[in-house]
């Protein structure tokens, strides 16, 4: 088991490696640079950039070298000093702003993920069990209305909800008078009252999703012939349920862990900016637009780290789950 | 002779069977139409004693047989009695189908009183789970909550089923097992709760023919042992040749021709249990006689008018009498019957 999951460490190095030259060349593709919308700025703004201004602002940041170099340097400054850059829109260094947004941008993914799995995992074992049922019809309408309804949509009608009932749209994660005070209690309530709709509206289509995907998981499990086995051997339907069908029906779940962790970071991008969310998806959003290349990178290579760990966990999970992958390593 | 039927007829008196269906009916409600699955089956099962269920796929075997212990899906409809008078005075006289499915009673006469043995080993285990967590499971529900107590049960019921080297053995899941040792693993399942019926669903169908004659020879064994009576169903006449006291012969949910074995393979009475003995190979038969089958397919029991099922495909049948009444149960001896109209004394039959 150990040695399965420092192999499969040892694979990811290479994976990430490819996948940062890739993130940086794509950045890079897009015709124009950071000088050059910094200019379009400055030329909105009534002051002109000659050329030589250009030139020279170019050579300060390193953007006249060839791609490859650019990409050398980046790495190296990251792989030695942990520095990933600057950031020209922010105008600080790419860590400070990754640390300004990467704790509350955690924070919403984790909540979105748990809120998810505790949400759709007995809903689906529920609707399995009572298969074309009043209730199974409800939770299988609600699904299927949560991933067909656009995020943006569901994030306005709650905030309008929100907004007539309760007097406040609970724009952003925290009420005004707490964005900039120190973490007590009252902070803490306030965030979590603040959570609900982004959660619901980031976490719904994919928890409608794992309803469904679990859903058909248990109904092949309740039929099969070991769930027979153990009701003729005397057992309660409560233990039968969750001993063999649930159990079972978990690993296709466990496997696409992985994903759903980078999907949520992925597609919370328009909620957050609907919502006003101070988390990564505007950040990134900005970055693009305004060819901020190392903002960008770094956050394209944290989040495909991110999917390569989730992915990583995953395997290691499905391997401590499923008996049989677990000789398959032993054999080796 | 004479001494012998008297002899029996004693015995017969003195035991009680340990489980008595009767007029057992399933039906099962399809798209289009109610399906009777089984309908009207009858037969006995005496202490220690093996009944034989032999019949084709899809002729309620196996649903008659799981509908004992009450463990098929809720879309079967089931009527009748299923009697069962366990030696235990607190489950005698019990009739089985009148409990909750669900609920405690059946519970516990499930796996401690009769187990079930299932076709495929490998899809009757759970492979989420070693083979020994799952023995068990049985013991510690029936007989002990102790842990250390129920691992030294099922070690020895693993040693009785000719399993070896059984700490290493009992650690291990399903798919390190091979397909004999499983079946192996799931008689000792079974048979750890000193069951007084076991109820075996084609118990050797899904094994080679070698590791069938061990598991046969096994089962044998541990019968004579332990002392229980055996359900067996199977398609397989060979099977029951080596195995059964009585055969019952079943097709399209009702039993044509129910004997004891001998009687049943020298002198069959039913068109039916006739073509499947002539479809059996022999030994030193010639290899150029392609061996007899029997026309046609079974239909499905949906919407049948008052007819004989085997109509369509029998040889013997008299027309006008066959596909328009519904065929009695006739005594041959007091051990043999059969449900055909050329054995009643009023061929015209009776009105269903």
């Amino acid at each position: 088991m150990l040695q399965y999951s420092i192999k499969r460490i040892l694979m990811a190095i290479p994976v990430v490696m490819f996948i940062s030259f890739i993130v940086f060349y794509i950045i890079q593709l897009p015709p124009g640079d950071y000088v050059s919308s910094y200019s379009a700025q400055m030329t909105a703004a009534g002051e002109v950039m000659t050329q030589a201004d250009m030139d020279q602002m170019r050579a300060n940041l390193g953007l006249d070298r060839p791609v490859y170099e650019q990409y050398a340097i980046w790495i190296k400054k990251i792989v030695f000093y942990g520095d990933f850059g600057y950031s020209f829109n922010y105008n600080k260094p790419v860590m400070d702003v990754v640390k300004q947004y990467m704790g509350l941008t955690l924070v919403v993914s984790l909540v979105t993920m748990a809120f998810q799995y505790i949400v759709a995992i007995p809903i689906g074992i529920y609707t399995a069990v009572k298969q074309y049922s009043a209730g199974d019809y409800f939770f299988s309408g609600i699904s299927f209305l949560g991933m067909a309804t656009p995020n943006f949509l569901l994030a306005i009608i709650l905030m309008y909800l929100s907004y007539t009932w309760f007097g406040d749209p609970l724009l952003g994660l925290f009420s005004s008078e707490y964005v900039n005070a120190p973490w007590s209690m009252a902070k803490m309530m306030d965030l979590l009252k603040h959570l609900v709709i982004p959660v619901i509206v980031i976490g719904l289509a994919s928890t409608a999703d794992l309803i469904r995907v679990m859903r058909g998981q248990m109904l092949d499990e309740l039929n099969k012939p070991n769930v027979i086995t153990a009701r003729s051997k005397g057992l309660s339907e409560t233990k039968i349920l969750f001993k063999y069908p649930t159990r079972a029906a978990l690993n296709p779940i466990v496997s696409t862990f992985g994903w759903s962790l980078s999907s949520i970071f992925t597609g919370s991008t328009i909620t957050a900016i609907v919502l006003n969310l101070p988390i990564q998806g505007p950040v990134m959003y900005k970055a693009l637009l305004g060819q901020d290349m190392y903002l960008a990178g770094s956050w394209l290579l944290f989040m495909s780290l991110l999917t390569v760990l989730g992915t990583l966990i995953s395997d290691i999970l499905l391997a401590w789950l499923d008996p049989k992958i677990r000789t398959e390593f032993r054999g080796n | 002779m004479t001494t012998q039927t008297a002899q029996a007829a004693q015995a017969a008196k003195d035991e009680r069977p340990l489980l008595s269906v009767q007029d057992l009916k399933i039906r099962i409600q399809m798209e289009n139409g109610v399906m009777h699955a089984v309908d009207g089956v009858d037969f006995e099962i005496k202490k220690g004693k093996t009944l034989g269920l032999v019949g084709e796929s899809g002729c309620g075997k196996s649903l008659t047989s799981r509908a004992i212990i009450g463990i098929n899906p809720k879309e079967c409809e089931t009527t009748g009695t299923i009697g069962y008078d366990s030696a235990d005075a607190a489950d005698s006289e019990l009739n089985l189908l009148s409990l909750d499915p669900k609920g405690k009673r059946i519970r516990s006469i499930r796996g401690r009183k009769i187990a079930m043995i299932f076709q495929e080993p490998m899809t009757a285990f759970s492979p989420m789970y070693t083979i020994g967590n799952q023995i068990m499971e049985a013991i510690r529900t029936h007989r002990t909550k102790n842990k250390k107590e129920a691992k030294k049960i099922a070690l020895e019921m693993l040693g009785k089923v000719g399993i070896s080297d059984q700490e290493k053995r009992f650690d291990q899941y399903p798919h390190e097992f091979s397909g004999g040792m499983r079946q192996r693993a799931m008689i000792s399942m079974a048979l750890s709760c000193n069951p007084e019926l076991l109820i075996a669903d084609e118990p050797t169908t899904a094994l080679d023919v070698t590791i069938q004659a061990q598991v046969l020879e096994l089962m044998q064994s541990l019968q004579r042992e332990f002392g229980m009576a055996i359900l067996l169903v199977t398609h397989d006449l060979g099977i029951i040749a080596e195995m059964c006291d009585e055969v019952a012969v079943m097709y399209l949910g009702k039993i044509v021709e129910q004997a004891p074995v001998k009687e049943l393979f020298y002198n069959p009475k039913h068109p039916y249990t006739k073509g499947l003995l002539k479809s059996m190979p022999r030994l030193g038969g010639e290899k150029s006689v392609r061996l007899d089958s029997i026309e046609g397919s079974v239909p499905m029991p949906i919407d049948m008018p008052p007819m004989c099922g085997f109509y369509e495909r029998c040889k013997d049948r008299i027309e006008g009498v066959c596909n328009v009444n519904a065929v009695p149960k006739t005594d041959i001896s007091d051990q043999h019957t059969v449900r055909c109209f050329l054995y009643t004394d009023r061929p015209e039959g009776e009105s269903p």
